[in-house]
């Protein structure tokens, strides 16, 4: 995991470093044009910071043990070193992204579960249409409904995370009541669509293992209907559910951008976006480095579970 | 000898997109205790689907049309299908009274569940013992079916065994609460012919030991001639023949019984893997059963008039030798 990460992050600074020029330059251009002359001696003093007159793999070290300090550099356009715009940003990208996923799968697996069990009855049918549909509609579509219909029937506006009085405030109880009378919108907006996948995944995994021999073993055992249910096919079906765990996390996040765009959420995605678009390539390589952690983290722990739910890997 | 099971005109429908299976049509046999009869027959014949109706387990786009399964328990007679398929007194004789043991062993087991898991299910639910008693049994059973090292094997997963150790540990599970009568769907199918012969002895041992009864299915005269001593020979879904092991090999009745004996040369050598393939003709398929005796496009002594037009019923010729064939039947019926 460790190599993985340090290769993942030789391949994140390449990336940020691809585009021509670097960002001292268009720093001082930027700061010219506004009619602020930066002095010298500051750009030297940042110019030894991150050897910008160095060669790649110099600049790679500087920044690489920079980040274990804790320092992730400085972003030119909002004029801050990187660290203090990042953590809330990926703090509430991690709390979407997180709840989204539960939402994801206690959803799914509820109607995958009775779809598979009640075959062709008519809420397996409608649960078969609703899927589709929410396969179907782009997210940032469900989110321009839904704060349509939020504003026109509710009368509060849903966008953002926070109210506009708590957007700043220290936080308090006041401020995550606010917060969860927000969340569940994203959370819907970013998880219909993984949801009506899961619930696709689910269902044909369960049909599948219901109709197994040794559903019929179980049976002819004496074993209740249920306690089948539960204890073998259930649990067969999951295996390919938990696989999902590792990609299905990164998507969220990365997927989410648009979403997170459109419902003006203070995550992760667009502060990325708005960092590449400008070249602030310390504040999008710290982003990007952060992304492929947690991704390399949602598939270890997708591995562990898989192996506690299926044997045949753990003997392997 | 007293009787144990009865069917009588068994008939099972599936219901399927192309339309309506006739799987089994109206079947009769009986078992006494002690006894092991043997239902043999080609591939698509009905006699998974038969196994399975006696204890209801059937797939659920089955119907079962017709018929009794008259299970004497001491003085009672329970007939199986009048009970509720998912009810609590069916799950009491399930496992308990009647088990059943199937020809894959490594699909009938849960991969994800080690043997000794899937064995105590089955007693914790029909004894009063507890976990560690449980685990004793489930020990014991296993050394019991010849499984070297039960003590440590029964943490094993299924992949881990080996084919014939599986069916063994399948025997085990099924015989964990004595029941009276086992059900062995074609349980040597799969095994290669010296585990054959090592699960067939196992069984028959086990039959002893136990004094139960078995059913066992199998389109192998071979493995008929080694265990049974009563034998049901199906076609199309029927009972053709019924008789006991030396009337059939020795005085077979019906043309498909003289058939299927034909079709293997050497039915006293032990072992025999032969496949019921050589008749004339194929099987008619379940969908568009033939008129009259489902047997006539294939039959040597086909009749014409008669055969295709009217369908036998099964008739006893002598004591305990039952034939469904016009041949037997008296004219002008
Ligand atoms: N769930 C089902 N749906 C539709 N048809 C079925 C179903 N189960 C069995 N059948 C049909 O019923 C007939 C009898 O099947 P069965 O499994 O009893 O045959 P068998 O005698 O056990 O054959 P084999 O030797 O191959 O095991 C076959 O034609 C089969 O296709
Ligand atoms: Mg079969």
């Amino acid at each position: 995991m460790v190599p993985t990460i340090l290769v993942l992050s030789i391949v994140v600074f390449v990336i940020i470093q691809l585009p021509p020029g670097d960002w001292l330059t268009s720093y001082v251009a930027g700061m010219r044009a506004a009619g602020d002359e930066v002095s010298p001696e500051r750009i030297d003093i940042l110019r030894e910071r991150y050897g910008f007159d160095q060669p790649m793999h110099v600049k790679y070290f500087k920044w690489i043990t920079g980040i274990f300090r804790g320092d992730f550099g400085f972003s030119f356009s909002w004029n801050k070193p990187v660290g203090e715009l990042i953590w809330s940003r990926m703090g509430l990208t991690l709390l979407v992204s997180i709840s989204t996923l539960i939402f994801t799968w206690i959803v799914s697996f509820a109607i995958g579960l009775y779809s598979a069990t009640h075959q062709y009855s008519i809420g397996d049918y409608l649960a078969t249409f609703i899927g589709f549909i929410g396969l179907a509609t782009p997210n940032f579509m469900l989110a321009l409904i839904l704060m349509y219909l939020s504003f026109e029937f509710f009368g509060y506006s849903i966008s953002g995370l926070f109210s506009y009085e708590y957007a700043n405030a220290p936080w308090s109880i006041a401020k995550l009541i606010d917060l969860l009378k927000h969340l569940w919108i994203p959370i819907i907006v970013s998880g219909t669509a993984g949801t009506a996948g899961l619930i696709r995944i689910l269902r044909a995994n369960l049909l599948d293992e219901l109709g197994k021999p040794y559903v019929v073993t179980a049976k002819t055992k004496g074993v209740s209907n249920l306690k089948i249910l539960f204890k073998y096919p259930v649990r067969i079906a999951l295996i390919p559910f938990i696989s999902t765990v590792g990609w299905t996390f990164a998507s969220l996040i990365s997927g989410s951008v648009i979403t997170a765009i459109v419902l003006n959420l203070p995550t992760a995605g667009p502060m990325l976006l708005q960092a590449l678009k400008t070249q602030d390539m310390y504040l999008a390589g710290s982003f990007i480095f952060f992304l492929s952690i947690l991704t390399v983290i949602g598939t270890l722990v997708s591995d562990i579970l898989l192996a506690i739910v299926d044997p045949r890997i753990r003997y392997k | 000898m007293s009787k144990l099971l009865e069917v009588k005109n068994l008939t099972v429908n599936f219901n399927t997109a192309e339309g309506i299976v006739r799987a089994v049509r109206g079947v009769d046999f009986e078992v006494d205790k002690n006894q092991v009869l043997g239902i043999v027959g080609e591939s698509g014949c009905g006699k998974s689907v038969t196994a399975r109706a006696v204890l209801n387990v059937l797939a659920s786009n089955s119907e079962i049309m017709n018929g009794e399964v008259i299970y004497h328990k001491n003085n009672e007679k329970i007939d199986l299908l009048k009970l509720d398929k998912d009810g609590k007194e069916i799950r009491k004789i399930r496992g308990k009274e009647i088990s059943m043991i199937f020809q894959e062993p490594m699909t009938s087991f849960s991969p994800v569940h080690t043997v000794g898991n899937q064995i105590m299910e089955a007693i914790l639910l029909h004894t009063g013992l507890d976990k560690k008693e449980a685990r004793q049994r489930a020990i014991s059973i296993l050394e019991e079916v010849g499984i070297p090292e039960a003590q440590s094997r029964i943490d094993d997963y299924p992949y881990q065994l080996s084919g014939g150790m599986r069916q063994r540990a399948m025997i085990a599970m099924a015989l964990s609460c004595e029941p009276s009568l086992l059900l062995a769907d074609e349980p040597t199918t799969a095994l290669d012919v010296t585990i054959q012969a090592q699960i067939l002895d196992l069984m028959r041992d086990m039959k002893e030991e136990f004094g139960m009864s078995i059913i066992i299915i199998t389109h192998d005269i071979g493995v008929i001639a080694e265990i049974a001593d009563q034998v049901a020979v199906m076609y199309l879904g029927r009972v053709v023949e019924e008789a006991s092991v030396d009337d059939i090999f020795y005085d077979p009745k019906h043309p498909y019984t003289r058939a299927l004996l034909k079709s293997i040369p050497k039915i006293t050598k032990k072992d025999q893997k032969e496949k019921l393939l050589s008749i004339e003709g194929t099987v008619p398929d379940a969908y568009n059963i033939p008129s009259g005796c489902t047997f006539h496009n294939r039959c040597e002594e086909y009749m014409a008039g008669r055969c295709d037009k009217i369908q036998p019923e099964l008739i006893e010729i002598s004591p305990s030798h039952k034939v469904a064939c016009l041949l037997y039947e008296k004219e002008g019926d």
